[in-house]
């Protein structure tokens, strides 16, 4: 037995020995050496993760949804090891979200699978929505799973501010839907409409076509995606000669019934030959712009100065952004003065050599519908944070004046003429006073214009005494129409009448309240007796009506252009044979006749 | 109270039962994630572990009441039906393989590493013929007698192949005729050729002996030592001092392979740390202190070396498992006892303790001695 002893003693002993050293290890890792498997173990364990930011929404001026940013839970087995404070991984995808679809893509841009905003508003107000990211720590398993666990240190993120915009989702469906199918229709290469408020220059809609949806950004080109009612530059055409015509009011250089010989559709000046596409005697220089003889308005821009036509155009917002706060936005050419040659005013007054943006061209109208002040177009209406307080307001920026008060209503009433006699002619809408310019301009083509391949545009405004709505549309190479009256004049005609009789917009309101107000008669006198079927239908209505008003003048002997300013002032439309000296008159004067009847002058030169 | 309960070694009882206890928390601590991940229940290997602690407490309860000699007298049976199942699991069919060896058979729903009958029953056979041999023992017939005995079995066990149960058994045979009084000289010569052949046969082995090679790499560099091991050490490491308590440690989220079996150490020390580590050692300690001391107190010369080579087991297990765990020895396949999961291991290891607490209520002074606490006397004076 004592053997057994000995020799489970030296078993113990062994045992023991081993059990020491296995201990001793233990002791080293666990005590000595642990931060370094302390460490390893975190590092294998712990993942550190961005929380992407919420990203701001972008919604309409009444809070309606543009953009939105959704989460889109993917499957995420439902307790699946949620046991003692582990929750499965967040594994929720952010999905950009535009209801709208391909209404108002352009404008709204779309944001890149970074999150980053990649173009129109999505990219402009980018620092508002985008927030702040935070960060988590993921626990990692031995699968590569990944759980989030209570207690690990965490950075909430900030989510984005919402960014409101001054459009009305239903004026932008209106006017997409409406372009949209126009395009189609006259089988155009695109088309693109703004409408704006003209006394805030709050944009109301901005649409294109064609658009893209940037649900599915990735689908469309890189042109689709442009913004083009500000990045397309185009020669604006006729509708400029509101420019001009603002040019010579401003200046007294002209009023509405200064005859202005019209060169039977021919002048040639400076090496050139300006046409009209039908010929003209002699017009007024309202109804020059009526129905917009470039003959006349070639003479008009002959008498101002270079300089000064320059300046006009500067003021105007031509050749300088109009600081819309949307990326991608053009500033067309207009070139300095040292570099025109003797043509240049003259083809310039007519709208060409020079390129705009079709939000440029919309200033000058908005300036002339406001009362002259030029104000650069808004898109941002506010930015509200998460908890809803106001961080930032878009807020109306009157540039400079422009034009005075009451040259400003005179030129609402000769663009009121176009429409109602002019070349606008399909722009007319029965319950409201239009006002509004066409506009049609060749492309450029190798060595010169091309016949073929158009602008047509129109701008214009309702009602014309004190305008709410300002909307301009142009259409890029139009099939069929070829003239801007034909393609874009009932475009324009068919959203405003949309807008106007839309149930959940006020604008009806607005529009048809204001034009019970008879607009003539704040304007100056010789606005008053300019031609046009709304001051005479209102002053019919006057029970104070001036007989001697109706009585036609004498007129023989005169000469034909005072003749004209004469009989244009007593209310009634003159008509020209010949010229020099009025020898005879039909009917003869002091004949009482309707207002607005055409009187006959036989005209002959003296000797 | 039966005889063998009133007079059996109280402390060895109720340790046994303590890391029993303790052991069926760990296993759900270290099985719930990969149980929820294979089994889509968190409890599936717990479950399991409770009927088989109850099985165990069972088999328990009859080995300790139940006379050791019953055993000894039978072990020329066990030693034939270990054989017999041994033959029978080589004589599967390759598609009952698992991880390319055949080490389980299954009876109802209860699997079993034939291994773990083969070690019991070369327990009890060896305990049986080396008392029956008596000093014959130092004669190099008998004694031959006794190695070709067990490396039948340790051939069968590694032609499964196991190459690492095969050794440990080994280990455990020749201990135990060194135990029965063989002569050291045979001893030596024996685990001069046995290491050699043990070598080869690792080599030959290629899975093995790669566990090998990377264990010598890791010597130097933890990170060499292999995915398991080196998971395990930053278990243990991240567990430190006082650990990041039970259920809360990471290794377990598929880290650590096999987290519940062979490296329940590993996933003990992250979860209680150093100290709880060194408590559960104490525990074994005790248990093999108490089984040692039964050893030597035991009534004759089989309660003797069976006492002792069930306590040996438990010892070499112990100590092996935590050998791994730390890098301390290739990465192979041993379970902590008392508490690792894996098929009736559990069972056989209480039942051993069983057999154990038998022969201490048989010893030749009972536990009436030095070391008995004055209670336990008043009752056992009742009794």
């Amino acid at each position: 037995m004592n053997q057994f002893r000995i020799r489970l003693a030296f078993i113990v002993v062994l045992l023991t020995a081993g059990s020491a050293v296995v201990v001793g290890r233990l002791f080293t890792v666990q005590v000595l050496e642990r931060e370094r498997y302390v460490q390893r173990s975190r590092d294998q364990t712990h993942q550190r993760r961005i929380v992407p930011a919420r990203r701001g929404s972008l919604v309409d001026r009444f809070g309606r949804t543009l953009a939105v940013s959704m989460r889109n839970p993917l499957s995420v087995e439902p307790d699946a090891l949620g046991l003692r404070g582990r929750r499965p991984e967040d594994n929720a995808v952010v999905k950009r979200i535009y209801p709208l679809g391909d209404i108002a893509g352009t404008l709204l841009g779309f944001i890149g699978t970074d999150g980053y905003g990649l173009g129109g508003a999505e990219l402009a107000f980018d620092p508002y929505l985008r927030g702040e990211d935070g960060w988590t720590i993921l626990q990692k398993d031995g699968r590569n799973c990944k759980y989030q666990k209570i207690g690990l240190p965490e950075k909430a993120q900030r989510s984005g501010f919402d960014v409101v915009l001054t459009i009305d989702i239903n004026v932008q469906k209106i006017v997409q839907g409406i372009l949209r199918n126009a395009v189609n229709t006259l089988r155009a290469k695109g088309g693109m409409c703004v409408v704006m408020e003209p006394s805030t220059g709050a944009i109301l809609a901005m649409a294109d076509e064609p658009s893209f949806n940037p649900n599915l950004p990735g689908r469309s080109t890189l042109s689709q995606r442009q913004n083009r009612c500000i990045s397309t530059v185009y020669e604006p055409g006729s509708t400029f000669k509101l420019v001009t015509a603002s040019i010579a009011l401003e200046e007294k250089l002209k009023n509405e019934n200064d005859l202005i010989y019209g060169d039977k559709g021919s002048y040639r000046i400076y090496d050139q030959t300006i046409r009209d596409h039908t010929p003209y005697g002699y017009l007024t220089f309202a109804k020059a712009l009526a129905y917009s003889s470039n003959v006349c308005f070639a003479k008009i821009a002959n008498e101002i100065p270079n300089d000064k036509f320059y300046r006009y155009v500067r003021d105007f917002g031509f050749g300088t952004r109009t600081g819309i706060d949307l990326p991608g936005e053009e500033c067309g050419i207009v070139h300095p003065v040292k570099k025109w040659s003797g043509r240049t005013r003259v083809t310039m007054a007519i709208g060409q050599e020079i390129s705009s943006t079709l939000l440029q061209m919309v200033q000058p109208y908005a300036a002339v519908a406001n009362g002259g002040v030029l104000v650069s177009p808004k898109i941002i209406e506010k930015v509200i944070d998460p908890r809803g307080r106001v961080v930032d307001s878009g807020s109306y920026k009157p540039v400079r004046r422009v034009l005075s008060g009451p040259v400003a209503a005179r030129l609402r009433v000769m663009l009121q003429d176009v429409v109602e006699n002019g070349t606008g002619k399909n722009a007319a809408i029965s319950q409201v006073a239009v006002a509004g310019k066409t506009g049609t301009s060749q492309k450029p083509d190798s060595g010169g214009y091309s016949r073929t391949r158009l602008w047509s545009s129109f701008i214009g405004f309702v009602p014309v005494n004190s305008p709410q709505l300002l909307c301009a549309v142009v259409i890029d190479e139009p099939a069929r129409g070829e003239m801007g009256a034909e393609a874009a004049a009932p475009i324009f005609r068919k959203i405003i009448t949309q807008i106007i009789s839309h149930p959940e917009l006020e604008f009806a309101e607005k529009i048809l309240k204001s034009d019970t107000v008879p607009m003539p008669r704040k304007m100056p006198r010789n606005v008053q007796v300019a031609s046009g079927r709304q001051p005479h239908k209102s002053r019919r209505q006057s029970p104070d009506s001036d007989d001697a008003r109706s009585i036609l003048p004498d007129c023989i002997g005169k000469d034909l252009r005072d003749a004209i300013n004469l009989v244009n002032r007593r209310g009634f439309r003159p008509f020209a044979v010949g010229y020099g000296t009025v020898h005879r008159q039909v009917p003869p004067a002091g004949t009482k006749i309707a207002p607005a009847a055409a009187c006959t002058l036989f005209c002959s030169l003296k000797g | 109270m039966s005889r063998g309960m009133a007079r059996m070694d109280v402390g060895l009882f109720v340790a046994v039962l303590m890391i029993l206890g303790f052991g069926i928390v760990l296993v759900y601590s270290s099985s719930f994630a990969l149980a929820e991940q294979r089994f889509g229940g968190s409890e599936f290997f717990f479950a399991r572990q409770m009927l088989r602690a109850l099985l165990a407490l069972a088999g328990f309860m009859v080995f300790i009441n139940v006379d050791y000699h019953l055993w000894s007298r039978m072990s020329n049976l066990g030693y034939a039906v270990a054989v017999i199942l041994l033959l029978i699991v080589l004589a599967l069919p390759d598609s009952a393989a698992i991880n390319g060896s055949k080490r389980w058979l299954a009876i109802g729903t209860f699997k079993f590493q034939v291994s773990d009958i083969a070690r019991m029953a070369l327990i009890l056979f060896i305990a049986r013929h080396a008392e029956q041999a008596g000093v014959d023992i130092k004669k190099h017939t008998v004694y031959l007698k006794l190695i070709a005995q067990i490396v039948v079995i340790c051939v069968l066990i590694l032609a499964e192949p196991d190459f690492s149960t095969s050794s440990i058994i080994g280990l455990i045979g020749i201990t135990m005729l060194f135990m029965a009084g063989a002569r050291v000289v045979h001893l030596v010569g024996l685990v001069g050729t046995a290491l050699p052949a043990a070598l080869l046969v690792a080599w030959r082995m290629p899975h093995c002996w790669e566990r090998i090679e990377k264990f010598i790499a890791g010597l130097g560099n933890i990170q060499a030592l292999g995915y398991q091991a080196y998971q395990s050490i930053i278990g243990l490491g991240n567990g430190g001092l006082f650990g990041v308590g039970i259920g809360k440690g990471e290794q377990k989220f598929f880290y650590l392979p096999e987290p519940h079996t062979d490296f329940v150490i590993s996933i003990l020390g992250e979860e209680i740390g150093f100290i709880g580590l060194m408590v559960v050692a104490a525990v074994f300690a005790f248990i093999v202190y108490r089984g040692m001391h039964i050893a030597r107190k035991a009534p004759d010369k089989t309660g003797q070396l069976m006492a002792f080579g069930c306590t040996f087991t438990i010892a070499i297990y112990a100590l092996l498992h935590a050998a791994v765990a730390v890098g301390m020895m290739p990465t192979t396949g041993i379970p902590l006892p008392l508490i690792s999961y894996g098929g009736m291991g559990l069972v056989f290891t209480v039942c051993s303790m069983g057999i154990v607490l038998n022969i201490s209520s048989q010893s030749r002074f009972g536990m009436v001695d030095e070391s008995i606490r004055p209670a336990q006397r008043l009752s056992r004076l009742g009794s």
